[in-house]
């Protein structure tokens, strides 16, 4: 985490840019190949040559935006998904040491950077944020699962049993 | 200033039991002597089971907040069991995991099994009546608690051999396999070894049930697969003459039940009084099923009880075109083989010998690859595995043909088996 702040003070000044508009009115200044982590932001710039404007992010707040763009800016160099490695994904969850720490932010924040992720198209920081939020669910009871999302159970007894015989068949065999 | 509870003005007390349900009541006296003494003086009215509270909206949290193709993505990281738990946990999730829950349910649901006890066929019925999940069962695999019933039980058991159906239980079964278990088509019975005894649940009883069923609901039959259910040392097979079973023998309509049945397998008939039965079952299902397709014979090759079954395998007429022929684990009868092959090699595609060796003496693979190549010109299939040249030692792996010009390919395997016994002695050519 240490190696955050001096990442981000390392914009290459003259690097051309691109600025966003979070839904919170801010606006943000981000290298153009970082910038392009996000699938969504790359085919607009294929589709629109000159983008004199402003960006608008209208589903990202300024403060999970400079989330997203720490991410991107330390992944940018990584190679862009082909989509052939759905199956390896999938497999494991295990997660790079620099973005375990990236993830260790508060539940809201998580999901926000999640839905960010979604939403701009990015799909390494995506399978992150599921990872982590797979790894949290991991080996828990319906109860602990319950508590660490502060979820409210809202099953009728009935419904309950109705599910635990369903697992129940599928447990078994 | 108020501390607690017991505090309150007794009027405040009361108007917020009001609000309350009756248990919620019955805790508010538990919380201390005060509070009970109050109720004791004057009861707390408790809310009317006719007013129904007014319920908080539901709070959704973050995790079921998610879109669902994001709560996919979660679930794609995570293992099964975990999955599973996490259908427990709220409607939201339920709702979300059962989508990624499916491959599971797939997996495990598709053969169900029964021992016709009364819990097994419950929750049978539970499965039958589950909108998402009925139609996943292709296989019921029937493996009744055979022996000695209980005296209390023999009179139940007389009527259930008698009309299995009128037995509540068995009747809502075959009601589930008719209208609910739609795609269970294709059943597995369990045989057992036990001799024919009036107060013994056994084989004939249980195929009986099966077959009332099948009839009776006009399921159509796709597969019929007999085995039995463990193995039982020569020893210890009992050998005598057995009672002659008259259940199967006197139901009526018996190939209704198989008008759609495609796929015919026999696994392991260890013992000879069940072999003998099967016999005779197995000859009328191959002389009266009209859409037969596949025979598939599981022998034990151990013993040669086996004969009587290969009998009626291959010297009853089938009354469709068999297709397929695949014969494991047998002493092969190629008489009566070569027999079958001229009578109906015609349709023939496919034929798998598989860890069988040649009853009679002087006869080699030679001469089934020979009979083939002259009676099935449909055949596109031929293999032979582990199929033994010499008894105890040599066999053949793994041998074959297939593909566009099998009279050529068929020519080729003969000359290769024709090899393999001039290499290995001349004692089996």
């Amino acid at each position: 985490m240490t190696e955050q702040p001096e990442k981000i003070d390392q914009v290459e000044q003259k690097a051309p840019t691109l600025t966003f508009l979070t839904s919170d009115n801010v606006t943000i200044e981000v290298e153009r190949d970082v910038a392009q982590r996000s699938l969504l932001v790359k085919h607009l710039l294929e589709d629109v040559a000159d983008t004199d404007g402003s960006i608008p992010v209208n589903m990202v707040n300024e403060a999970v935006m400079k989330k997203v763009i720490e991410w991107c800016r330390w992944h940018k160099n990584d190679p862009p998904a082909t989509g052939d490695d759905d199956d390896s994904r999938r497999k494991t969850t295990d997660i790079d040491e620099w973005d375990q720490k990236f993830m260790q932010v508060d539940q809201e924040m998580l999901f926000e950077i999640i839905l960010a992720a979604n939403y701009l198209d990015i799909k390494g920081l995506l399978d992150v944020g599921c990872k982590t939020v797979a790894n949290m669910i991991k080996g828990k009871s319906p109860e602990e699962i319950r508590k660490t999302f502060n979820i409210q159970n809202d099953f009728t007894p009935e419904e309950e049993d109705q599910i635990r015989r369903e697992n129940e068949w599928a447990e078994d065999r | 200033m108020l501390r607690n509870l017991h505090e309150l003005p007794a009027e405040l007390l009361y108007t917020i039991a009001g609000f309350l349900d009756k248990a919620s009541v019955l805790s508010l006296r538990l919380v201390c002597r005060k509070i009970n003494h109050r109720h004791l003086a004057r009861p707390f009215k408790a809310l009317s089971p006719a007013v129904t509270p007014r319920r908080l909206p539901h709070q959704y949290s973050d995790l079921e907040r998610l879109p669902p193709e994001i709560s996919y993505t979660v679930t794609d990281f995570l293992p099964e069991t975990d999955i599973l738990q996490l259908r427990k946990c709220s409607r939201e999730l339920e709702r979300k995991a059962f989508q990624p829950s499916r491959p599971i349910f797939a997996r495990n649901l598709r053969t169900i099994h029964t021992d016709l006890s009364r819990y097994s066929l419950t929750s049978l019925h539970q499965l039958a009546i589950n909108p998402h999940l009925c139609h996943i069962p292709e296989t019921l695999e029937l493996t009744p608690q055979y022996g000695r019933l209980p005296l209390k039980r023999k009179e139940g058991i007389h009527r259930l051999i008698s009309d299995p159906t009128s037995i509540p239980l068995i009747r809502r079964l075959k009601e589930d396999l008719g209208h609910l278990l739609t795609n269970c088509r294709k059943f597995q019975l369990g045989l057992d070894w036990q001799t024919c005894l009036p107060q013994h649940m056994d084989t004939d009883d249980a195929l009986n049930i099966l077959l009332h069923i099948f009839v009776e609901a006009e399921i159509p039959v796709e597969e019929l697969t007999l085995y039995s259910q463990s193995y039982i040392t020569p020893c210890k097979r009992p050998m005598g003459s057995p009672q002659r079973r008259h259940h199967i023998s006197s139901q009526l309509d018996l190939a209704r039940a198989w008008t759609n049945l495609r796929t015919l397998s026999v696994w392991h008939p260890y013992v000879y009084h069940l072999t003998r039965h099967l016999a005779d079952l197995l000859s009328n299902i191959i002389a009266t099923a009209p859409r037969l397709e596949r025979l598939i014979l599981n022998g034990d090759a151990v013993a040669l009880n086996i004969m009587e079954l290969q009998g009626a395998f291959l010297t009853m007429e089938p009354l469709s075109t068999i297709k397929h022929l695949e014969m494991t684990g047998c002493h092969l009868h190629v008489g009566h083989l070569y027999s079958w092959l001229v009578r109906n090699g015609y349709g023939l595609r496919s034929l798998l010998i598989d860890g069988c060796c040649i009853f009679e003496e002087d006869i080699t693979w030679g001469a089934v690859i020979q009979c083939a190549r002259k009676f099935c010109p449909s055949l596109e299939s031929i293999r032979f595995r582990h199929a033994s040249v010499a008894y105890g030692v040599k066999s053949i792996d793994d041998d074959g043909c297939e593909g566009p010009d099998m009279a050529s390919a068929l020519k080729k395997l003969e000359s290769r088996m024709s090899d393999i016994y001039s290499k290995w002695g001349p004692l089996h050519i």
